[in-house]
C-alpha cells in the first residue's frame, strides 16, 4: 500500500511505500509514516489487517482521532482500500494500492492534466488577439471622427499593456508562491473578462434599444460584468493559490463584492432618488419596419405614469423634509 | 441676449455684494430737464432692503416709489423675491430720501410682470398718481433708482416703444438701467410714470414694465375688501397655472408652421413670442453634416435666485453621412441624443426627474423617443418637461429634435408634445 501525504489543494507532496503491517503513522521518529503536524500525536494510528484480507486504519487513543476529509466526522476505525482519504490532525493522507491502473504518459509539449482548456497555447493566443481585435472595432464603431484604423489599434495597444502588467502582477506573485510564473494564463484571463464586458455591453445597447421599457437590461449586463470579475479573479486565485475551489470563489465574490459596495455608496450617496431616472437611450441601425414600436397615444400612456412618480417623489421628499424639521 | 438679461437681473438684486457690472455710475444728470426731474421727484423714490433675519443685514437691494398717501410702494417682484419663497428667513423695508428706513410687507404681487405691491406705515410721503400713459417714441424719459446702492441716481434716456412678439409686455427704453435701480421708476419730463425698470441687456438696451400692468396690480391691491393672500407662494403658482394656461392653448396647433430639414419636417415658430435661427455645417474633418433650427421664447419669469420659469425651446439638427458607416452614424445619433434640456436646479426646487423611453411609429417615421419630467416642490401642479425624438430606419441622415417647457401643468405639456410628435413627418418627395 502507498500513502499519499497531501497538500490543502489536494496535490501529492510526499509519498511512502508499507509492505509489512501492522504499520503505524505518527509524528514520533520511530513510525513508519512520519508526520510533522503538531496536531498529529506522536503514536496517532496503526494500519493493520482486519481479519478478511482487508486493511484498517486503527485510532491509537489520539487526541482528534481520524477524521473523514468530506464529512469531517470523527472516527476509531476506518476501513482502508485504494483511493480512500482520511485526516489526522491537519494533514489529508491517501490510501492507493501499488496496482492502480494510469493513464498512458502526456507527449511533451501538451498541456497539463488539471490546468483546463484555457492552457492550451493556441488558445490563448486566440482569446488574447481576438479581444486585441474587439478593442480596436468597438472602438472604431464608437467613433465618429475622422480616426484611422492604425490609430485605434495602438489606443488597443495600450490597453493590452495595461492588462499586460496586470497579468504580469499576478505572473510574479505565482512565481512566488508556485514557482510558476504561467504570465500567459495570467494574461488570458482579462482578456476573458474583457471581451466578456464588451459583448455584454453591446448586447445590453441593442436590447435596450428594442425594448426600451421592457427590462432593467443596465442592471442585468452589471450582473454579467460582475460575474465576470468574480470569474476572472477566481481563476487568478487557482492558480498562484491552493485554495480550495469553493475557498477561491468566496473569496473572490468578497473582493469585487466589497469593492461594488463601496463605489456603489460612494456614487448614490443620500440621493436614492436619483437612481433610476436616465434620459439617455440607445440608437441602433435597424430597418424601421424590424423596429418593435408603439403608436404615439401607446407612448403617451406610458408618459402619464410618470406624473405619478414625480408627484409621489414630491409627496416623500416633503415628508422627509417634515421629518427633518 | 437672455442670458446677460438673466444675469443682470439676478445681479441687480445682489447689487450690494459688489458685483461689478458696467459703467455709467451713477448717471448722466446731465441737462437742466433731469436736474429738475430729479428736484422735484426725488422724494417719492425710495430704496427697498431684503433683510436675512438672523444675519440682521442687506441679502438684497432694489428700488421703489409710493403710489398712494396710504402706503403704498411698487417694486419688482425680484426684488422682494426672497421674502415670498421664504418668508420665515427674510423680512423688507424701506429707506427714504432721509436715509430713514422702516419696515414693509408684501401686499400683492404680479410674478409674470414681474411687479411687486408694498405696504409701508404712512408718514406723510410724496407719491407719484399713476395714470395710462402712452408716449411717442423717441420722448426723452427719467429712470430713478438706487444703482449698486450708490445713491438715488437719474438716467436720462428714450422712449422705443413696445417690444414686439414677447409673452407678455416690455417697454424697450435706452438708457443705462442698472443692477439696484430694478423696481424704480422711469418717468416723463412732468412726473409721470411710464414704467417700473426692471432689466437691461446691456449697452443702454434697458426694459420697463408697462405702467397699465402696475394700474391693474395696484387697483387690485387698494380695493376696499382686498386681503394679502396666506401665502404669497400660493399666488405666484397660479399666476403661472393660468399664464400658461394662456400661451400653451394653441402651440403646435393644426395650423402649425412647418419647415423642411434634410428630408425630414418639422414645426417652427409654433407662437409669435418664438424667436427661430438656424445654421448648417460642414466641415472637411468631420465626416458628417449637421444642420440646426432652434426656436425659443425671449421671455422668462423670475422667480427667485434659484428658479426661473416660462421658457420653451425647441432644437432641431438633422445629421447626414457619407463616410460613416451605419454603426458608426448611429453611434453618433447616440451621443447627439444623450443628455436632457433641463437647467440645473436645485432639490429644494425641484424633484429629481423621471423619464421614461419608447419606440414610436406614426405615417413615414420611426422614431425614438424620451420623455423627461419634474415637479416643482414649491409651486403645486407645475412641471418642467423635456421631451425628445430621433429618427430611426435611415443608415446615413437621421433627425434629432428637442422639446423643453418649464413652468406647465403635466396635462398641458402631454398635449403640446402629443402635437409636436404630430407635426414631425418626412418632407414631401
Amino acid at each position: 500500500m502507498i500513502v499519499e501525504i497531501l497538500d490543502r489543494r489536494g496535490a501529492v507532496r510526499h509519498r511512502v511505500r508499507l509492505a509489512a503491517f501492522p504499520a503505524t503513522i505518527g509524528r514520533g521518529y520511530g513510525n513508519d509514516v512520519i508526520l510533522d503536524d503538531r496536531y498529529v500525536d506522536p503514536l496517532h494510528a496503526r494500519l493493520e489487517w482486519d481479519g478478511h484480507g482487508g486493511l484498517v486504519l486503527v485510532d491509537q487513543g489520539s487526541v482528534n482521532l481520524l477524521r473523514d476529509p468530506a464529512s469531517g466526522q470523527r472516527t476509531r476505525q476506518l476501513p482502508v482500500r485504494s483511493g480512500v482519504e482520511v485526516r489526522l490532525g491537519r494533514t489529508t493522507l491517501r490510501f492507493m494500492d501499488p496496482a492502480t491502473a494510469l493513464e498512458p504518459a502526456l507527449r511533451d509539449g501538451a498541456i497539463r492534466e488539471g490546468d483546463g482548456p484555457m492552457a492550451h497555447p493556441l488558445v490563448m493566443a486566440a482569446i488574447i488577439l481576438g479581444t486585441g481585435v474587439l478593442l480596436t472595432l468597438n472602438s472604431w464603431l464608437g467613433k465618429t471622427d475622422r480616426t484611422r484604423l492604425s490609430e485605434l489599434a495602438g489606443e488597443a495597444l495600450i490597453a493590452l499593456l495595461m492588462v499586460m502588467v496586470w497579468a504580469g502582477g499576478w505572473a510574479l506573485v505565482n512565481r512566488i508562491t508556485q514557482q510558476r510564473f504561467r504570465f500567459p494564463e495570467h494574461l488570458t484571463i482579462p482578456c476573458v473578462v474583457l471581451s466578456g464586458y464588451i459583448v455584454a455591453n453591446t448586447v445590453e445597447e441593442w436590447l435596450s434599444f428594442l425594448v426600451p421599457e421592457g427590462f432593467a437590461w443596465a442592471t442585468l449586463i452589471a450582473g454579467v460584468g460582475l460575474a465576470l470579475s468574480v470569474w476572472g479573479l477566481a481563476a487568478h486565485l487557482a492558480r498562484v493559490s491552493t485554495l480550495s475551489r469553493a475557498a477561491q470563489w468566496l473569496w473572490s465574490l468578497a473582493v469585487v463584492g466589497a469593492l461594488t459596495g463601496v463605489v456603489t455608496l460612494a456614487n448614490s450617496g443620500d440621493q436614492p432618488e436619483f437612481a433610476g431616472a436616465s434620459s439617455d437611450s440607445q440608437l441602433k441601425p435597424l430597418p424601421a419596419r424590424w423596429i418593435p414600436t408603439t403608436t404615439p397615444a401607446e407612448f403617451l400612456t406610458e408618459v402619464d405614469q410618470l406624473k405619478e412618480d414625480v408627484d409621489e417623489l414630491n409627496d416623500r421628499m416633503a415628508k422627509r423634509d417634515a421629518d427633518a424639521e | 441676449m437672455s442670458l446677460v438679461h438673466r444675469a443682470l437681473r439676478i445681479s441687480g438684486a445682489l447689487a450690494v455684494l459688489g458685483v461689478a457690472l458696467g459703467s455709467g455710475l451713477p448717471a448722466q444728470a446731465g441737462s437742466p430737464d433731469a436736474a429738475l426731474v430729479y428736484r422735484r421727484f426725488a422724494a417719492r423714490v425710495v430704496k427697498i432692503q431684503s433683510i436675512e433675519k438672523r444675519s440682521g443685514a442687506k441679502s438684497a437691494i432694489g428700488s421703489g416709489f409710493f403710489v398712494s398717501g396710504a402706503g403704498h410702494v411698487v417694486t419688482n417682484y425680484h426684488v422682494v423675491s426672497e421674502l415670498i419663497n421664504r418668508p420665515e428667513r427674510y423680512r423688507a423695508e424701506l429707506v427714504d430720501g432721509g436715509e430713514r428706513s422702516r419696515p414693509v410687507e408684501v401686499l400683492a404681487i404680479d410674478v409674470v410682470h414681474d411687479l411687486a405691491v408694498l405696504q409701508a406705515g404712512p408718514a406723510g410721503d410724496p407719491w407719484f398718481t399713476l395714470a395710462p400713459a402712452s408716449p411717442d417714441r423717441g420722448t426723452r424719459l427719467y429712470s430713478m433708482g438706487h444703482p449698486h446702492d450708490l445713491g438715488l441716481s437719474i438716467v436720462e434716456g428714450t422712449y422705443n416703444g413696445l417690444l414686439e412678439h414677447t409673452l407678455y409686455p416690455k417697454i424697450h427704453f435706452t438708457g443705462s438701467i442698472n443692477p439696484g435701480m430694478s423696481g424704480g421708476p422711469t418717468v416723463n419730463a412732468e412726473g409721470t410714470v411710464v414704467g417700473v425698470n426692471v432689466s437691461t441687456a446691456g449697452e443702454q438696451v434697458s426694459f420697463l414694465v408697462p405702467v397699465d400692468r402696475v394700474i391693474a396690480l395696484v387697483d387690485e391691491a387698494t380695493r376696499p375688501g382686498y386681503v394679502r393672500p396666506d401665502s404669497l407662494l400660493r399666488t405666484v403658482a397660479q399666476q403661472l397655472l393660468s399664464y400658461q394656461d394662456t400661451y400653451l392653448a394653441r402651440l403646435f396647433a393644426d395650423s402649425a408652421r412647418t419647415v423642411t430639414l434634410g428630408g425630414y419636417q418639422v414645426p417652427t415658430e409654433p407662437a409669435p413670442f418664438f424667436k427661430c435661427w438656424g445654421d448648417a455645417s460642414h466641415s472637411r474633418t468631420r465626416p458628417y453634416e449637421t444642420i440646426e433650427h432652434q426656436c425659443s421664447t425671449d421671455d422668462y419669469v423670475f422667480i427667485s435666485g434659484e428658479q426661473s420659469s416660462g421658457v420653451l425651446t425647441l432644437q432641431h439638427t438633422v445629421l447626414s453621412t457619407r463616410d460613416l458607416n451605419r454603426f458608426r452614424f448611429y453611434s453618433l445619433l447616440t451621443s447627439q441624443f444623450s443628455g436632457d434640456g433641463f437647467a440645473f436646479q436645485g432639490r429644494e426646487v425641484v424633484t429629481p426627474r423621471r423619464c421614461t423611453s419608447g419606440n414610436v411609429r406614426q405615417p413615414g417615421l420611426a422614431l425614438a423617443t424620451v420623455f423627461c419630467t419634474r415637479r416643482y416642490r414649491k409651486l403645486d401642479g407645475l412641471y418642467d418637461v423635456f421631451f425628445k425624438a430621433a429618427t430611426l430606419g435611415d443608415p446615413s441622415s437621421g433627425l434629432i429634435t428637442t422639446l423643453t417647457l418649464s413652468g406647465v401643468t403635466f396635462e398641458n405639456a402631454r398635449r403640446v408634445v402629443e402635437r409636436f410628435l404630430a407635426s414631425l413627418g418626412r418632407a414631401p418627395e
